[in-house]
């Protein structure tokens, strides 16, 4: 079997070199080791899980933890571990102990970095929760609602696949009781068979001493389509990590990140769509705002390979600054060896036009109910979306925005 | 389409065959490939240089021994420097009029046309071969105006104060690695001072070229445009082909005064041996202006980013850049800027062309401080890929940090579309000049930017007239 590892930054053109940043690592005084490992163990009876967590783990072994300068993450020093993370979830879905021959070959064939190759191997090694989705060819699955409880770290490993034909809904909605520091990290592979369709909606709601970082990887195969809403409010560090593969022609994706981040919470978002095959179609439009002592780092990355010939590509980011002390960072990027395409990214960063908040202030609204009205228009698009998968969704998000802003 | 065979992409390359001849000169002296102390203080020795500089250049091969390499852009894991002559003397005194210049050398320039543009254009000319200026010259009433033009080793001799307030506080012999190698072994360069209020009519020229195979040009220039005064300044290099790897660490400093505007044009056509790793650092103060034109054809790997330091309150920059990335080259080029006082501006439009497996690399750096309120800043960076082997990349870093500002950054790459072709084909052009009349239309806005014969050299360099050359 071919196995494919999608490195998020590949820095080469034919016989030519760039040099590439290596992360700095740092060893943790305390790492997990067998112990964790054979606690993560008690809950899977799956020989072939078992096995492929033990390659994980041998492969964990051998990385430091990351030294981030953007998120100022120095590091890091594991939480206890517990074996077992709470989950609710509503809908027709296995645990990842379920997983088949064929879902195990999906783990076995796709391998990606992640926001930091250390994160995602903990995720699996040591996984303590899981989801395996798998769709009939032709069937349409009834919408899947996850929910996260972040009082204890989560580590999950999960793998969607969805045959040929299929459509499937999953909308992940993770909780923080926002009293200690929780910590989650995630592995997700996501295969969407061709003529396939996923709408995924990722809702997270961090406390302010959180880190959460989600690793996501979709496969698109012939004619698949996927839609994205990833919501990240709060968190320490919440780092999004999101690697789309164009492997078959006409796939098309779209991904709409929202994001708010007050106090001192450091959003740092990555998402790469990656165009191997032709006339394939990606977007990526990402809104946020940022308050307080806040940053968000918005990386939206388009990466064109020879051969995608007709691909449409486009990329942007808009962030709204509230604060003065709130920082905001762009890195779109944009690399393409194929050019017969269409391919373009624009970034901006701004605040609140002062027309547009006199204007309602003459209207009788004061001046923060003004500002905090015109910023909630961001999230506006996001909020009436979640509408479709229930009204007590949508207005839960609501309620945090309003509250955060 | 039966005009097919007619239209050759190798015509769309850039023809070297101008820049590309050796000549025959003596060397007073040389050094011996390599860099440690005892090259550093034989530089230092045979400019007869002060105490300062001399210092400056021991601590600058400290800073570079113990420095490590970029941890970004081109590889330069083949470029060896204890193989690259650092200075080599030509045997010739400075000259103030071309008659006085070698023979040999004074072809060469003529070759370029440098003696012929400043009787035409230019207030003034500095002309370096290898480590050295050879020719500088400034018109009469310029000199009256009090404005300094004199070759670097001139300078720290003549005005040892003036020098030394601004050599490397721009760039700093700590900022990287060749920064350090440049301060411990720079050579040659231009010195430029116009006094308050001074507006220099024509543009000053500094033309630089490499002769000899395997060595290091590494010149340094200072323009320091004082308040209220302007200026166009003009730098043009090339050098021959050589099968072993020449390398170029020159540095730039300007410091734009009160209410003073700079404009700093460039066109770079290294041979495709070099490794060109350049610094350019503007600080602008108050209402300053610093305008960078920048053309970026040659070299085999470049590292080049000109920087605009946006201080004083109101200061604005401007930057159009060009880059060819033809077959072998690795550009990565770019454009940074500080913007730390309120009221800056800026405006970035940097555009590439890459062709025959070149790899163009636009690598942006955009900083709003916290001081910064109502900055204004607008990035657009376009490539043109003219073919299905070469590599476009676009990879800004925007950074805003304070809330009043307003921020923009757009890209997008393309090709030549066949429609475009078929309209110009249909109005009676061939289809090779359909593609140089778009590729000339893309570079506009640039060469826009160029005196009137530079925008031609420019046009002839990318050799758009592909008309000619396919009959």
């Amino acid at each position: 079997m071919d196995t494919i590892f999608e490195k998020t930054i590949d820095m080469k053109h034919n016989n030519i070199k760039a040099v590439e940043w290596q992360v700095p690592q740092i060893q943790a005084k305390k790492d997990y080791g067998d112990f964790e490992f054979q606690s993560s163990l008690e809950h899977i009876s799956n020989d072939y899980l078992k096995t492929f967590k033990s390659y994980r783990f041998e492969a964990y072994k051998n990385w430091g933890f990351p030294k981030w300068k953007r998120t100022k993450l120095n590091g890091y020093e594991p939480e206890k571990y517990i074996s077992f993370a709470p989950t609710a979830v509503k809908g027709k879905i296995f645990g990842i102990n379920g997983i088949d021959e064929d879902g195990i070959e999906i783990l076995a064939k796709y391998d990606f970095e992640g926001a930091h190759r250390k994160f995602l191997l903990m995720a699996e090694a040591f996984s303590n929760t899981g989801f395996y989705l798998k769709t009939e060819e032709g069937e349409t699955r009834e919408p899947i609602i996850i929910n996260y409880y972040l009082k204890a770290p989560i580590y999950e490993m999960s793998v969607y696949n969805l045959k040929p034909f299929s459509k499937a809904t999953v909308i992940r909605i993770l909780r923080s009781n926002d009293q200690g520091k929780g910590f989650r990290t995630t592995s997700n592979r996501i295969i969407v068979h061709k003529n396939a369709s996923l709408e995924l909606v990722n809702i997270n709601l961090n406390g302010n001493n959180d880190i959460n970082i989600d690793n996501i990887f979709i496969e698109l195969e012939e004619n698949s389509k996927v839609e994205v809403i990833d919501i990240n409010i709060g968190g320490k560090i919440t780092a999004p990590h999101f690697i789309f593969r164009f492997s078959g022609k006409n796939s098309v994706a779209t991904v709409n990140p929202y994001y708010l981040a007050t106090n001192d919470n450091i959003i740092d978002m990555l998402y790469l769509m990656r165009f191997y095959a032709p006339k394939t179609t990606g977007s990526i439009n990402g809104k946020g705002i940022i308050k307080d002592n806040s940053k968000a780092v918005f990386r939206g990355f388009l990466d064109i390979k020879r051969g995608a010939k007709d691909t449409n590509a486009a990329e942007s980011s808009y962030t709204l600054t509230l604060s003065e002390k709130s920082k905001a960072e762009a890195i779109p990027s944009l690399t393409v060896d194929e050019n017969e395409v269409t391919a373009s990214h624009a970034a901006s960063i701004g605040t609140i036009e002062s027309d547009k908040l006199y204007y309602l202030m003459t209207r009788g609204f004061s001046r923060e109910a003004a500002k905090k009205m015109i910023a909630y228009g961001i999230f506006e698009p996001a909020v009436d979306k979640l509408n479709r998968y229930g009204e007590d969704i949508s207005q839960e998000v609501r309620n945090v925005v309003f509250q955060r802003i | 389409m039966s005009r097919d065979k007619e239209f050759n992409i190798e015509d769309l390359l850039i023809d070297q065959s101008k820049f590309d001849f050796k000549s025959q000169v003596k060397y007073a002296y040389k050094t011996i490939p390599g860099l440690n102390k005892q090259v550093v203080e034989a530089i230092s020795d045979q400019k007869q240089e002060p105490k300062w500089m001399r210092d400056l250049r021991l601590k600058s091969l400290e800073v570079f021994e113990t420095w490590r390499d970029p941890r970004f852009g081109v590889d330069i894991s083949d470029l060896d420097v204890s193989k690259i002559v650092a200075y080599i003397k030509p045997d010739a005194k400075k000259a103030t009029s071309w008659e006085e210049v070698p023979s040999e050398i004074k072809d060469t320039f003529d070759k370029l046309g440098i003696p012929e543009a400043e009787r035409k254009a230019l207030a003034g000319v500095g002309a370096q071969y290898d480590s050295e200026i050879v020719y500088q010259n400034i018109k009469k009433e310029m000199e009256k105006l009090g404005v300094i033009f004199l070759d670097m080793e001139s300078a720290v001799r003549e005005y040892p104060d003036l020098v030394k307030e601004y050599f490397m506080k721009a760039i700093p012999i700590t900022d990287h690695k060749y920064a350090a190698f440049h301060g411990a072994v720079w050579s040659g360069g231009t010195f430029l001072y116009v006094p308050k209020g001074v507006k220099v009519p024509l543009p000053l020229q500094a033309y630089f070229r490499m002769n000899n195979p395997g060595m290091g040009q590494m010149e340094h220039t200072i323009i320091i445009a004082d308040e209220g005064s302007e200026v166009v300044f003009i730098e043009g290099c090339s050098a021959p082909f050589y099968e072993i790897t020449n390398l170029h660490a020159g540095a730039v400093e300007i410091y734009v005064k009160k209410g003073a505007r700079v404009k700093y044009a460039t066109i770079q056509n290294w041979s495709k041996n070099t490794y060109n790793l350049n610094t350019k650092r503007a600080i602008v103060d108050e209402d300053g202006i610093m305008e960078w034109a920048s053309g970026s054809m040659g070299s085999e790997k470049s590292m080049i980013y000109p920087a605009s330091i946006l201080r004083g309150k109101g200061a604005k920059t401007e930057t159009k850049a060009i880059t060819y990335a033809g077959p072998k080259q690795h550009m990565d080029t770019g454009s940074k800027v500080f913007m730390l006082a309120p009221y800056t501006s800026a405006n970035v439009d940097a555009r590439s062309i890459s062709i025959g497996g070149g790899w163009a690399f636009y690598r942006g750096w955009l900083r709003v401080g916290g001081n910064a309120k109502g900055a204004k800043a607008s990035v657009s960076c376009q490539a043109l890929m003219l073919d299905n082997i070469s590599k476009s990349d676009t990879i800004p870093l925007i950074e805003v940090y304070t809330d009043e500002a307003d921020i923009g950054h757009e890209a997008r790459i393309g090709r030549i579309r066949e429609e475009q072709i078929y309209y110009l084909m249909s109005r009676g052009l061939k289809e090779a000049e359909a593609k140089a009349l778009i590729v000339r239309g893309f570079v506009e806005p640039f060469a826009k930017e160029l005196p009137l014969e530079y925008a031609i050299e420019l046009n002839r360099l990318i050799n758009l007239e592909i008309e000619s050359s396919i009959g």
